[in-house]
Formats: C-alpha cells, structure tokens, sequence
C-alpha cells in the first residue's frame, strides 16, 4: 500500500528469506515430480508431520539440530513406506489415479498427525545462535530470515552436487530418461524410486525445521504449503532443482512485492505469475518439453 | 464469559470459509442458488419431520430401553452420565415427553479447526449434560463441512428431526444453512460465527447468536484507542470477509472519533510470513498498530511483529491476538500486547473455578475460550429447555425462550439477548499481556469498554 522506497531493500531481503522457506518446502515435491513422476499430494502433510516432530522434540529440550535429524528420519521412512507399500503399485496407472491415491494418503496423514498432536497450532524456535535480530539496511532485521537463505542456498547446492557431480546422480538420470533402458543396464529402478521418495520425505523433514521458526506447525499448513509447491514446481519446470530455485525466488518476490505495492491482488499475483509463465513456457522455466510415450 | 471471547475466535473461523482460491464473490452466488434447492428442501424437510415425529411416537420404547447406546455421545462428561439412571428422582414435574430431547451440534472434528470445535463440543455437552426437564438429552453430531458450506444444508436436512441445532464456526455455514432452518422452524443456536447478516438482514425468529460480531468488536474499541493510543494507526489481518469485517468496523469508528488510518493491509488468507506488512508498518507514521489474526495466524504474526517492530516502538492492539493456547507458543513476544478481552484461564470468579474443574474432571485437560464458548451455548440451551420444562417440541415456545435466558457469565458478566436481532449483548473488557507477580505472563484487564449491541443494519449479502 505505502510505496515506501527506502523499505526496498530490507523487502528484497523478505522476498528472499520467502523464496527460501518456499524451496524448502518444494525441493523433495519436485524432486518426487520430476524423477518418479509422481505428483505427491501427500507431500505437504509429511511437511507437517515433519513441523509436529520438530515441536516435539525441541519442546523435550533436546536442541534445534536434534530436532531437524529426528524429523528428517522420520519423514523420510514414511515417505519410503508410502512409495513402497502403496506408490509403487501405481506407476503403470495414469496421474489421477496417483494424485487421487496420494490426496487421500494426505488426508490420513493429516488426521493422524491432529490425533497424536491435538489441533492446536504451535511455534517452532529458531537455533539459539540464530536468535535476535541485527541492524540491516537502518532497519531491525531477525538473524534467523538471513540464516534461512543460507540453508536454502546450501540444500539447493547439495541437491544439485547429488546430481550431476555422484555416481548415484547419474543412475538417477538414467532412470528418469528411460527407466526401462536403465532397469536392463542393471540399475535397480525399483529401489532407486523408493530412495527418491525417501529423500524426498527427508527433504520436507529437514524443510519443516529449516522454516519452522517461521512456519512454526500447525494443522492445516499442509494444504497452503501443497499449493505454493505445486506453484514452484510448475514455475520452474518439473524434477528441475535450479527450477524450483529460481520458481520459488519468483513466488517469494512477487508474494512480498504484491503485499507491499498492490495489497488488494496480492492473492491473486502468484497465480498470475504462474498463468503468464505457463503460457509462455508450458514446461516451466528449466523443464524439459514433456515428451509423450506409448 | 462475554461472547467476546468466543467471538473472536469465531472470526478466524469465518475466515475460513472463504477459502484462499476462492473468490468471496463465488460464494455469494452459490449461496442465491442453494437458496432455491433450500426452499424445496425445506419442504421436504418439514416433511420428513413430521414422518419421524410419527416414527418416534409409535416406537417410545426402544428409545428409552437404551439411553447409553446415543453412539455420537462419545464425549459425554462421565460424571454427568451417572444422571440418566436416575431421571425421575431430579425431575421435579413430570417430563412433558419420554422421547430424548434430541440436540445436534454442528462443529468441525477434523483439519484446521478440529480443536477449536472439539472444545466448543465439550462445552456446550458438559453445560447440557444428559438430561434436562426430566428428558434425555441426544446429541447428534453433524460434521461442519466448512470448506463446502453447501454441503451443510443436505446434512441439516438429514437431522430434521433434531429439536434444536448449536455451534457453526463459519459464517459461511451459518449463511448456508439460514433458509433451512428457517422453513424447517427449528431453533438455531450459533456459538461462533461472527457474520453480521445472519441476525442483521437475514435474521431468523429461530436463528439466535451467541458470540459476537465485528461490529460490536469495533463500536467500542474504536474510539477507545483513539483516547489511548494514538491518533494514527495501521491495520493488518487475514483477506477474507471476516478479516475485512474484524478491520473495517474498528477502523471505521476509529476514524469517526477523529482518528486516521494510515496503512490497511491484508495478507493472503493462510500467508505464513508477515515480514513484508511488518516492515511497512515499522517504516509507517503511524503511530500504533491495530489488527485481527487468530490461532496459528496469531503465534506467527505476534512472534514476527516483536521481531520486526516491537511493541516498544508500536503498541499493538487488536482481537484474538493472544489466548491461552497462543501465550504459551508466544511467550515473551506477547508481552504488552492488547487483545479485546475473552475468557481465559485465569479469570477470577467463583462459577469459572467451578467451569474448570468440572472441565478438567470429564475431559482430562483444561478448557481454553472455545469451550467456554460452547459453555455458553450449552448453557444458554440448558436454561431455555428448564424454563419451558421441556417442550421442545413448540419450536416457538422454546426459541423465544432461548431468548429470554439471562444470566451471569464466567467472566462474571450479565448475558442477555438483543430480542430485536437475536444477537448476543457483549461487555467488553480489554486485556493486555503483563509480566505478573511471579514471573510469568498473564491476562490483566486494562479496562471496561462497556457493552456492545450490533443494530443489524447490514446490509445483505
């Protein structure tokens, strides 16, 4: 509303500590899309699970960084479970079916998690180094949203390294371009689904923690989470690391850029963003052109 | 326990109606058009009422044969149910029916709002019990489907032979099902949604709200702060219809006591981050900060507004911003905020020490505002059903009478009804989170803002 120029910078730094929580919490969505492509709607309910684990733990006083291990451990064995019990039925079967399938693994999730933890919405506590705020730009500003584009940078970078620089990565790829072909070069396909799911439920885990402080857990987080994803992912292009990166630096400015500059669209500002992205590109910035087989 | 409290909570219920992706304006129209599928259904309804009041009159016996088999009574206070045994020993006349007084509760039990309709539950069973006037109290519950409103009409429908329905938390569900009840003549109860139109412009005579409006949250509190804490603010809260009501109705009597509203800012509904409105209204002239968030909403937006401005630097005054489930989460960062008083754990009066103890020993854990909210409710209906002594059945004879009920809240307040629109009369009381004597923080009313009447004069949806 106020078009206050000398905020601008310390509103970029928003924009930012924004687009990192949003990649926190599409980076294993997107892996999951773009590897197993499988849109995995359950995926924001194992971010929130992952968000109660974390208030569980530092609320037994056992520290931020015991919090992120239990809550990445244990979202990445549910997650594992669920592609190996469930997901891994589905891959002959066409999107619907899947989303139809994950969508009501999400809701089963999500009144299990309101059973063990209650309803009530809970904060989550940033590392004890991380607490307080400094002066940036004349203004206050929180250490934590500074140390959150750090960990975002960092996972992004992790993510990419996996990738393109381990043999692990490479059969990774292989198993994407072409599983079949992979599967007879003896990559374990069927493991390496399940591995991805795994890192992926991980992902959410370690997101939960990372933008807890933030986010802090609450029932119901899950579906807005779901949607910002899916507004990343489709962005950036699908299964894209650098896309989701770069989708959610999109989302996190033109979130914070709407709230300050046209308040009345700014719920409506992301969507367009998407639109305008999704005609121009209909794969999202780094996808590939989806290529149809029999 | 002014409605206040309950109200506010309401709000963010409402909130949730309107769902993010859905414009408000989609709603409106679904409801013109359910409008039309109400008046049919209310026919059939009334129909249908009238078959299974046949039913239960040729079928008595079982009924009575098996007071504990009410399956939806899951939560039924024990010490309570010890009474069904012994009905004719506590009624003084002689029950006007055996057939149970049959009560439906319209409250969510699953996602976002599980907890806060689970609590108003438990208040509105612990203040009913399981009987009333010598009959048997039924509870039916009916899941309050506050993402698809529609769907609220078809489950009223299917009750039709409930006696008298209570709760609804979204002013959406509450304006969906306005019609139906309405033909079907059986009295409402709302304990939670703050709507102005359902005792404004499509009021009922059997539709009677127990919590408060925007409105009423803002006809007093306006020019208090004008008095109080400056003559200039900025405003914040969810964008939806209740955020915008909570906003305007405050800041409009801001502004009549000669106030001025700098900065009005309304994140997305489900935003997580406020750092983008925080760090406009820290660069703001303004000099305090007035605003409307609730449960998760609030823990983050409190926490976030002491990191980026402060209370020192702006007060902060508002509704809902802090309750005794949030202070908990908040901690130091509540510190000196205002919030328009509610119920809370630490209120002082002889008939809450009671309310939570009694709370305390049916559920295993203490009540927090909701379920006084449902306290009231419950309340209100156990009282109207003594002063009929148990006529149900003449729908108006026990609406009026809910109107008629008057008594001292757990806040130590008067209730009464405003028979003109059938809204809750609120005293207001505003708190402020203080440091107490032994450390910790805590709720101290900082001052009486007197009573709140909404003169309905909205203007329809």
């Amino acid at each position: 509303m106020s078009t206050n120029l000398d905020t601008l910078p310390v509103q970029f730094l928003n924009g930012m500590s924004y687009a990192a929580l949003l990649f926190l919490v599409a980076a294993g969505f997107t892996l999951v899309f773009g590897l197993a492509r499988v849109l995995n709607f359950a995926h924001g309910a194992i971010f929130m699970l992952g968000a109660f684990v974390v208030w569980e733990v530092q609320g037994r006083g056992w520290g931020f960084m015991a919090a992120l291990v239990s809550a990445a451990a244990i979202c990445g064995v549910v997650s594992g479970v669920l592609e190996k019990t469930l997901v891994s039925r589905m891959y002959g079967r066409n999107h619907l079916d899947q989303v139809l399938m994950t969508l009501g693994v999400a809701l089963v999730l999500g009144d299990v998690v309101l059973r063990i933890w209650g309803g009530d919405p809970r904060r989550i506590r940033p590392p004890t180094f991380l607490e307080g705020t400094t002066e940036i730009f004349g203004r206050v500003y929180p250490y934590y949203r500074l140390g959150m584009i750090v960990f975002g940078l960092l996972i992004a970078f992790a993510m990419y390294w996996v990738f393109q620089r381990t043999t692990f990565g490479v059969r990774l790829r292989a198993a994407v371009s072409d599983t079949d072909m992979a599967a007879v070069l003896g990559v374990n396909t069927g493991q390496l689904f399940t591995i991805i799911f795994a890192a992926s439920g991980a992902l959410a885990g370690m997101g939960a923690a990372l933008a807890g402080p933030v986010l802090g857990a609450s029932i119901g987080m899950d579906q807005f989470l779901l949607i910002d994803a899916l507004i990343v992912v489709v962005i950036g292009g699908a299964g894209s690391v650098p896309g989701a990166l770069v989708g959610s630096v999109f989302l996190g400015l033109a979130n914070t850029a709407g709230q300050v500059f046209a308040p009345d669209y700014a719920s409506f500002l992301v969507y367009g963003l998407m639109v305008i992205v999704l005609l121009f590109r209909p794969s999202g910035l780094f996808g590939r052109p989806v290529v149809v087989r029999l | 326990m002014t409605n206040e409290n309950d109200d506010q909570p309401t709000n963010e219920n409402d909130d949730q109606f309107i769902l993010p992706g859905i414009p408000r304006r989609r709603f409106m129209g679904g409801a013109s058009k359910l409008g039309l599928f109400v008046a049919a259904g209310g026919i059939s309804a009334v129909a249908a009422a009238c078959s299974s009041d046949d039913d239960e009159s040729s079928s008595t016996t079982p009924g009575t044969d098996a007071p504990t088999t009410d399956a939806p009574t899951t939560d039924a206070p024990s010490d309570t149910t010890a009474a069904t045994d012994a009905p004719a020993v506590t009624t003084p006349a002689t029950p006007v029916s055996d057939e149970p007084i049959k009560v439906a509760i319209i409250l969510p039990s699953t996602g976002p709002y599980a907890a806060l309709g689970g609590m108003q539950a438990r208040g509105i069973r612990l203040a009913m019990g399981d009987e009333i006037a010598g009959r048997e109290i039924e509870y039916v519950d009916i899941e309050e489907p506050l993402f698809a409103p529609q769907d609220a009409i078809q489950l009223v429908q299917n009750n039709s032979d409930a006696d008298v329905f209570v709760g609804v938390i979204g002013g959406n569900t509450a304006l969906a099902i306005r019609d139906t009840i309405h033909d079907m003549e059986k009295p409402l109860l709302v304990t939670n949604a703050v709507t102005r139109a359902i005792t404004g412009s499509r009021k009922s005579p059997y539709i009677w709200r127990a919590s408060t409006t925007g409105y009423q949250a803002g006809v007093n509190l306006g020019p208090w702060m004008f008095e109080n804490l400056g003559v200039s603010m900025d405003t914040a809260a969810p964008d939806y219809a209740s955020g915008h009501e909570l906003v305007d109705y405050p800041a409009r009597f801001f502004e009549e006591s000669g106030g001025e509203v700098i900065g009005q800012f309304f994140p997305p509904l489900g935003n997580a981050d406020y750092a983008a409105v925080l760090t406009e209204m820290a660069s703001s002239s303004s000099v305090f900060v007035y605003s409307f968030f609730a449960g998760g909403d609030a823990i983050r937006y409190v926490t976030q507004y002491a990191e980026f401005i402060g209370v020192d630097e702006k007060q902060l005054c508002g509704l809902t911003l802090v309750d005794d489930l949030t202070l908990v989460e908040q901690g130091d960062a509540a510190e000196g905020v205002m919030t328009l008083g509610g119920w809370n754990q630490a209120i002082d009066t002889p008939q809450n020490a009671e309310f939570m103890s009694a709370f305390e020993d049916a559920y295993g854990e203490l009540p927090n505002s909701y379920a006084n909210s449902g306290n009231n409710g419950g309340t209100i209906l156990r009282m109207a059903i003594e002063s009929i002594n148990g006529d149900v059945e003449n729908a108006e004879l026990f609406s009026a009478a809910i109107g008629d009920v008057e008594f001292t809240n757990l806040l130590g307040t008067d209730f009464r009804f405003d028979k003109e629109t059938h809204n809750a009369i609120s005293f207001q009381t505003l708190d402020q989170i203080q440091r107490l004597d032994d450390g910790s923080l805590g709720f101290v009313q900082i001052a009486e803002l007197g009573e709140a009447v909404d003169p309905g004069d909205d203007v329809a949806p």
